[in-house]
């Protein structure tokens, strides 16, 4: 057993075993971390303050052999309370605890991811809006090393002329020129506007997202080609963005 | 290992007890064997009251809490005020409040909460079917009693908003310090709730 302290950010918990708490965290010194935290759904327990999801906590955790760590303390630094008090940013929040937990390595430093999904809570909390999402989801996509291709054609490589349309496909890895666009291909068309959008987000503060004011149109499809590109990343739908559609009323 | 351990009886009645929350492998041995050691009668009374529990017990065709009358005892009840409702998450939840005996309205099951990062879905709870009940304009009240967890927050929430064009009166239960706890240890999450939740005191 090894003991070690570090912050995390407490991306999934659910109900373990009776009265168990089964946590998946974002630490920042030891990437994704399974983590139990016995008896938190018994009455007056010590450590239900700090395991709450979208809450950043200073954590002693034990190591064993298993990949199952176990939390015996956790005090809360952060507990995020906006992102608590608004269905949007609530919504919002879930969306990026849950992307986090698709693409975060397990058990391997990554400081600068830690720091990304930590200015995410911050941000969303600040401003729980769909640029503010779509800022987060291109940062951690390229993050990954997933950016897609604007300026060369994701087919023959060669440069992309200059166009009021062109056409993405996740599949291909980004804009398609009219000669690599095979028939039948699914691709999403998209103008000028929306790339420099994306490019936009990918270098802006995030406490100054809410200062670009996009067509509704040009931010609808840069959402279409965000999610597209994330289902391909990912190979599966993430749960939650289902369940946000759902909850627009 | 002797022949018991592979009587295929046993390992049947193992594996139901090892259904049971909470209860390991560990566990159901000792249960199993503590049935064998009950009177013949004993456990035929046992098994007769799982079988007639889950036949007789049906969820209330108003405010789906599980009860054995349709409807349940609570909807039926002509001395309940019917202008307010109380949402909770599951019929333990009513079983709770009625303990309070502080409560005298009406309550709706949800069956379930909101839980983004799970897949379940507003269309996964009984929200159709409250929203059916607020039809006949009798109702005043909805008290969101969902509990203070982030799937209850979310639930608490989306139906505050889905329920705003009713002109209804929507609150939400307190949530704040345990009684006979200690400021000390509660958390900030809590702290921070309670004051929110905060009331006058000693007005005559
Ligand atoms: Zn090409
Ligand atoms: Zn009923």
């Amino acid at each position: 057993m090894v003991q070690y302290k570090t912050e995390a950010l407490v991306l999934h918990s659910r109900k373990y075993k009776e009265a168990d708490g089964l946590l998946t965290l974002l630490t920042r010194h030891r990437g994704k971390v399974s983590a139990v935290a016995r008896g938190i759904y018994k009455p007056g327990s010590k450590l239900r303050g700090g395991v709450q999801p979208f809450s950043l906590n200073a954590m002693l955790l034990n190591a064993g052999r298993s990949t199952l760590h176990s939390l015996n303390q956790s005090d809360c630094l952060e507990m995020f309370l906006p992102l608590r008090s608004d269905l949007d940013a609530m919504a919002a929040a879930s969306y990026w605890a849950e992307l986090l937990e698709s693409f975060a390595m397990e058990e391997q430093e990554d400081t600068g991811m830690f720091q990304l999904a930590l200015a995410g809570f911050y941000g969303l909390a600040a401003c729980p809006e769909p640029l503010m999402i779509h800022a987060l989801e291109i940062r951690l996509m390229n993050r990954m090393g997933y950016a897609p291709s604007f300026r060369v054609c994701a087919g023959c490589g060669k440069p992309i002329e200059p166009s009021p349309q062109y056409s993405f496909s996740a599949d291909a890895g980004g804009l398609v020129c009219s000669h690599c666009r095979c028939e039948g291909q699914p691709v999403i068309r998209l103008g000028p506007a929306v790339i420099s959008l994306w490019q936009g987000l990918e270098n802006i503060s995030l406490d100054k997202v809410n200062r670009i004011r996009p067509q509704p149109e040009v931010l609808g499809r840069l959402g279409k080609v965000s999610q597209a590109w994330i289902l391909y990343q990912l190979g599966r739908p993430l749960k939650s963005w289902q369940v946000l559609k759902k909850m627009e009323v | 290992m002797t022949g018991l351990f592979h009587a295929p009886v046993m390992q049947n009645l193992m594996e139901q007890f090892g259904k049971l929350p909470g209860v390991g492998p560990k566990t159901a041995q000792r249960l199993a064997f503590f049935v064998l050691s009950l009177p013949k009668e004993e456990v035929a009374a046992f098994a007769e009251a799982l079988v007639q529990a889950k036949e007789t017990m049906t969820f209330c065709p108003v405010c789906f809490s599980l009860t054995d009358q349709t409807p349940c005892y609570v909807c039926r009840d002509v001395t309940r005020d019917r202008r307010t409702i109380c949402v909770v998450e599951e019929t333990t939840d009513v079983f709770s409040i009625e303990r309070t005996r502080d409560y005298r309205g009406l309550y709706h099951v949800l069956q379930g909460s909101i839980s983004p990062m799970d897949g379940r879905q507003p269309e996964d709870l009984r929200i159709r079917e409250l929203l059916q009940r607020l039809e006949s304009g009798e109702v005043e009240e909805i008290i969101l009693a969902t509990n203070p967890d982030v799937e209850g927050e979310t639930t608490a929430l989306y139906l505050a908003r889905l329920l705003k064009p009713f002109g209804l009166r929507i609150t939400r239960i307190a949530h704040g310090i345990p009684v006979g706890s200690n400021l000390e240890h509660a958390d900030a999450a809590t702290l921070s709730q309670a004051l929110e939740g905060r009331r006058e005191i000693g007005k005559a």
